[in-house]
């Protein structure tokens, strides 16, 4: 079989939400000797784009995205054991959650699975979530970023609440918000660094987020050489050639 | 004209002096915290008590102008009933699911059926609904019921809830007949105690995150069925959709209701184009009502009456940290506005 002949029936069964055919796919991947990498970008995530396109187009609603990302999961899934583990190394880490008070969590769960799917490494507090554990987890995680979400207007204050108590912790984690009520206006007077009105755009400004910023990576030599061999090994393992 | 009749005669589809300014209860949560302290019915005691209930719904009647009765003050009596966990919140959080009496759709044959006579909090309810309706004769008062779907997202995960509708057809049927059902067993005890106009909000039936086939096939008939019950029974009934409807616009008109209630999103001009032969209710922010300013409230509300929206209300309820004042702007244009007389135009 050719490899653009596996990488099409990755991205296909996870358009079709069929989440058998995605791990069959994934079994071919590896009898076929492809870079189970490349099936994840170029198969898995390239059916995951034309979904989220079929979404915005209105062909698709909330209840198929639900199932493509769970046959991109099984694939995911399937192909992990082939994957050098080290391949998470550089994921920026992201702590997500529904900020307490409230128990929607439809919207949450869309953005962490967008999120997911472009490469973040996610930490889903859940719905109903105390102020202080946002803090507490994007202390100890270091997270990168803190995802706030609300659909009721009386919760929407615990966002300024927890952004004020990370500041005042020290942490340096940007936040984004979102959710029904949430506004760009309203954003930016809470000192959020982002803001994303539905789970595409999320992805969108997470990105931008960190787009600008060079964070320095200070490794040790043997730290760095070994980073880049496993980073090599990924794109293209001896082994699975 | 009291309030009641210009309620009852909008829905009819009879003229009136203006259109009625309410805020239907239930998910579209009709209390503020302002009213609750000055009464002394606060939360989270008013959502088990029918006397605290009652007075706190009666207080938000006078003091901001509106012009119905409705309770409760969530959505979460039906869920409670069927066996979920609730969490009461506090002064400005209403209650709210915390644990889902079902882990997948195919439980749904272990639910009870209803007995609103004894079951969780809709004693209370039916007791409120006849304390409100026997001291309140000139004002609606208003039953409240959540819509099945979204009845069956506080029974079992959303997430599981969708993908069942496209993975376990059959289920996710046998348990929204079994919860349309029982809502209709409730909306008849509610009419029994005194209920003169019946809301059913659907929050997550929306066509946002349905689409159009998936509405068609699991919201509409339920929907329906309920509406045709309570006609039976002489009352009209408001059916309340969050988010954007726009997807699901042509199957509206499937609807059997008299009115249709839309988020602060909708279009109105647009809406009453497209659903042409249904009152259109809406929509009022609930965020601009919260927090202001007085003047855009004014300028929203008027031009709300100005593109012929038929009942004025807050889009999705009102927050409890929404100022008396806020509301009051909002009754007040609705009290102050002239319709114009066409037949003195020709």
């Amino acid at each position: 079989m050719e490899k653009s002949d596996i990488l099409y029936r990755l991205a296909q069964s996870v358009i079709d939400m069929d989440a058998t055919r995605a791990a069959e796919a994934a079994a071919a991947v590896i009898q076929h000797n492809v870079d189970p990498y490349e099936a994840i970008i170029e198969g898995l995530a390239k059916g995951m784009d034309k979904v989220n396109e079929l979404f915005e187009n209105e062909e698709y609603f909330v209840p198929e995205i639900l199932l493509c990302a769970d046959a991109m999961y099984a694939g995911i899934e399937a192909l992990r054991p082939y994957l050098p583990k080290e391949t998470t190394w550089n994921k920026k880490k992201i702590v997500i959650g529904v900020v307490k008070g409230d128990t929607h969590d439809i919207g949450k769960n869309l953005v962490k699975i967008m999120l997911d799917n472009a490469g973040f490494e996610m930490h889903d507090l859940g719905r109903n979530v105390p102020h202080a554990k946002f803090v507490d987890t994007a202390g100890e995680l270091k997270a990168d970023l803190v995802c706030l979400s609300t659909l009721m207007t009386t919760t929407m204050d615990g966002m300024q609440v927890i952004i004020e108590d990370l500041k005042k912790a020290g942490i340096a984690s940007r936040v984004m918000v979102g959710g029904g009520p949430i506004s760009p206006g309203f954003a930016k007077n809470i000192g959020a660094d982002g803001y994303a009105k539905n789970a595409a755009e999320a992805v969108k400004v997470a990105k931008s987020l960190f787009q600008e910023i060079h964070v320095p990576l200070i490794l040790k030599t043997s730290e760095l050489v070994s980073v880049r061999r496993k980073r090599e090994g990924v794109r293209c393992s001896p082994e699975m050639k | 004209m009291t309030e009641k009749e210009r309620l009852l005669k909008v829905l009819r589809g009879e003229s009136v002096d203006r259109p009625p300014v309410i805020c239907p209860g239930g998910m579209m949560t009709m209390a503020c915290r302002e009213v609750m302290i000055r009464t002394g019915c606060r939360w989270p005691a008013a959502h088990r008590n029918a006397q605290k209930m009652a007075e706190l719904s009666i207080a938000m009647r006078m003091q901001t102008g509106l012009e119905n009765l409705g309770i409760p003050f969530c959505m979460t009596a039906e869920a409670e009933a069927f066996g979920g966990e609730v969490e009461d919140g506090d002064e400005i959080t209403s209650p709210h699911m915390v644990q889902y009496p079902l882990e997948s759709v195919k439980q749904w044959r272990g639910l009870k059926e209803l007995n609103p006579q004894t079951d969780g909090r809709l004693p209370i309810i039916l007791e409120c609904t006849a304390i409100l309706s026997h001291r309140f004769s000139d004002t609606p008062v208003i039953g409240n019921l959540v819509g099945p779907l979204s009845l069956a997202t506080s029974l079992v995960e959303a997430t599981v809830l969708f993908k069942a509708l496209k993975q376990e057809p059959e289920d996710v049927h046998g348990l929204l007949r079994f919860l349309t059902d029982n809502s209709i067993r409730h909306g008849e005890a509610l009419i029994g105690h005194g209920a003169d106009v019946m809301v059913i909000s659907d929050p997550s039936a929306t066509g946002e995150i349905l689409g159009p086939s998936l509405f068609k096939e699991f919201v509409l008939p339920c929907l329906n069925r309920i509406v045709n019950r309570m006609h039976k029974l002489g009352k009209p009934v408001i059916v309340h959709i969050c988010g954007s409807v726009r997807p699901v616009y042509e199957l509206l008109k499937e609807l059997a209701s008299e009115c249709i209630s839309v988020d602060a999103m909708t279009n109105i001009r647009e809406a009453k184009n497209v659903i042409s032969g249904k009152k259109i209710m809406g929509n009022v922010s609930t965020i601009l009502l919260q927090n202001g300013p007085v003047d855009k409230i004014q300028n929203v509300s008027k031009n709300l009456l100005d593109c012929g929206i038929d009942i004025l209300a807050p889009a999705c309820g009102l927050s409890a940290k929404t100022p008396v004042k806020h509301i009051k702007t909002m009754t007040e244009v609705a009290k102050a506005f002239k319709m114009y007389d066409f037949r003195f135009m020709i």
